[in-house]
């Protein structure tokens, strides 16, 4: 599956987007369903989220990795992982674009999706990894809007914000529901 | 294709229902048909720690005439409705939906009330509540309340309704006069999940298109209402070129995703086409009736 979603033009500049972005407490909070990310080495984490829609729901497992990192304007991020519903491999490119006004994030994704949710799911999984961007977008502009304290260890927010997409994008593959 | 274990209980009542489910909140689900719930159970995407049957609960699968209108309960299967005398009266719309509900089989075992609650975003029953602005009508440890469909869907299979809360009935408002419908949808193969669907109607006053409503399928994570296109026709003489214009509205309006089936740019090109067909359809039938 590819996929590419831009937010809304964030009004703060590449830098701080960038910071908030990296910083993995921030994204632990923002990221849906997360219920672990730890640290195992230099930008690889370990992650578990649990995650679904209706009644699918599942709890998955996995890596991230953040790669090509270009402050502050680009990085990779690099997840596999898996769960009851099926697994998912894949990598996300983001880009952050200065624009009149702030910054656009471009998320541009390629992943491979297999197991039970690929094939019962196909229908949703896109739709569904839609919507979660969206609101992640959603709530990353909230937080850089409402943002009092700064931001640290921007590598590890990034790795972070790297598996979170990455489960997300399990999560959304977990996802679909059935035949009627 | 087993399914995980679960509990299960059979409930003799809509209170016996609620109260299991509040017992278990966010784990169990009630059984209705079972038609889609099963594969997703079989398919281990679902892990419900409890089941709550609601099939053997008297008197909640009744159509009944309410007001012009029909009050359709929770449990009446696909097949009651498409063969329901009262609804191909006011209704028909659902008449000729139903028979794109799966297939027979699902048909004599799958509820309406399933089919919404599970809202499936490509479902035949969601997109047409939607249509008819339907009231749903849901019970929980709280009460009872009602939904307006428009409120009712939220995303991919999820709704308004709460963790021990119960779609009980759905009350479909009756329809002006002069008011006509049309019903399009294409799938792969007959009983296919609807790459696409649309469903119109027109009101006439004459000629001229006094009220049009447009929900789409399929093409988003709910059911759609299509409010550019319905308010591009309001007013104006009924014709080939202003059906044409509105259904590319509409297509402008969908939010279709890329699946093996189809990609989003056919889906859109579908809503413009289906919709158009859909418009003819409805404004032929309301300068009949």
């Amino acid at each position: 599956m590819k996929l590419e979603i831009s937010s809304e033009v964030l009004p703060h500049p590449p830098q701080q987007v960038w910071n908030l972005l990296l910083d993995p407490t921030v994204l632990s909070r923002l990221l849906p369903g997360v219920e672990k990310f730890d640290a195992v080495g230099p930008d690889s984490y370990e992650v578990v989220v649990k995650l679904g829609v209706g009644a699918v729901r599942g709890t998955y497992n996995g890596k991230v990795q953040l790669t090509d990192q270009q402050p502050p304007s680009s990085y990779k991020l690099k997840g596999e992982g898996k769960g009851a519903p099926g697994w998912a491999k894949g990598e996300v490119l983001f880009s952050l674009i200065p624009e009149a006004g702030g910054t656009r994030v471009n998320a541009k994704a390629d992943a491979q999706i297999g197991g039970a949710i690929a094939g019962v799911g196909q229908r949703m999984i896109e739709g569904v990894a839609k919507s979660m961007a969206r609101e992640f977008f959603s709530a990353v502009g909230r937080e850089l809007a409402g943002q009092k304290v700064q931001v640290s260890q921007a590598g590890m927010g990034f790795r972070l914000f790297i598996r979170i997409v990455r489960d997300f994008f399990a999560w959304l593959f977990g996802r679909g529901a059935g035949a009627k | 294709m087993k399914p995980p274990a679960f509990d299960y209980v059979c409930a003799r009542s809509l209170d016996e229902a609620i109260d299991a489910l509040g017992r278990r909140p966010g784990e169990a689900k009630i059984l209705a048909g079972g038609q889609s719930l099963t594969p997703m159970l079989n398919f281990r995407l679902a892990h419900p720690g409890m089941l709550v049957d609601i099939n053997r609960i008297p008197g909640i699968d009744a159509i009944r005439d309410d007001d012009g209108g029909v009050r359709i309960g929770t449990l009446a299967r696909h097949r009651a409705i498409e063969v329901s005398d009262s609804i191909r009266k006011k209704f028909p719309i659902l008449t000729a939906a139903a028979a794109h509900v799966g297939h027979l089989a699902i048909r004599n075992r799958g509820t309406f009330g399933g089919s919404i609650a599970h809202a499936d975003p490509a479902a035949e029953w969601p997109m047409l509540a939607l249509l008819l602005d339907a009231q749903i009508e849901a019970k929980g440890p709280q009460g009872a309340r009602t939904i307006p469909a428009r409120e009712f869907f939220t995303t991919f299979l999820t709704t308004a309704l709460g963790d021990a809360e119960i779609l009980t009935e759905v009350k479909l408002p009756a329809l002006p006069a002069k008011t006509g419908w049309g019903f399009e949808e294409l799938s792969r193969r007959p009983g296919d999940f609807a790459l696409a669907a649309v469903a119109a109607i027109v009101t006439l006053d004459g000629k001229t298109i006094k009220d049009a409503r447009i929900s789409m399928g399929g093409v988003g994570g709910t059911p759609l209402r299509a409010p550019g296109a319905e308010a591009l026709l309001r007013g104006k003489p009924a014709d080939a070129a202003l059906f044409e214009q509105a259904g590319k509205k509409a297509a402008e309006e969908s939010d279709p995703s890329n699946d093996v089936h189809a990609t989003a740019d056919y889906r859109r090109h579908l809503v413009s086409v289906l919709t158009r067909r859909a418009l003819t359809s409805a404004a032929e039938k309301a300068a009949q009736g």
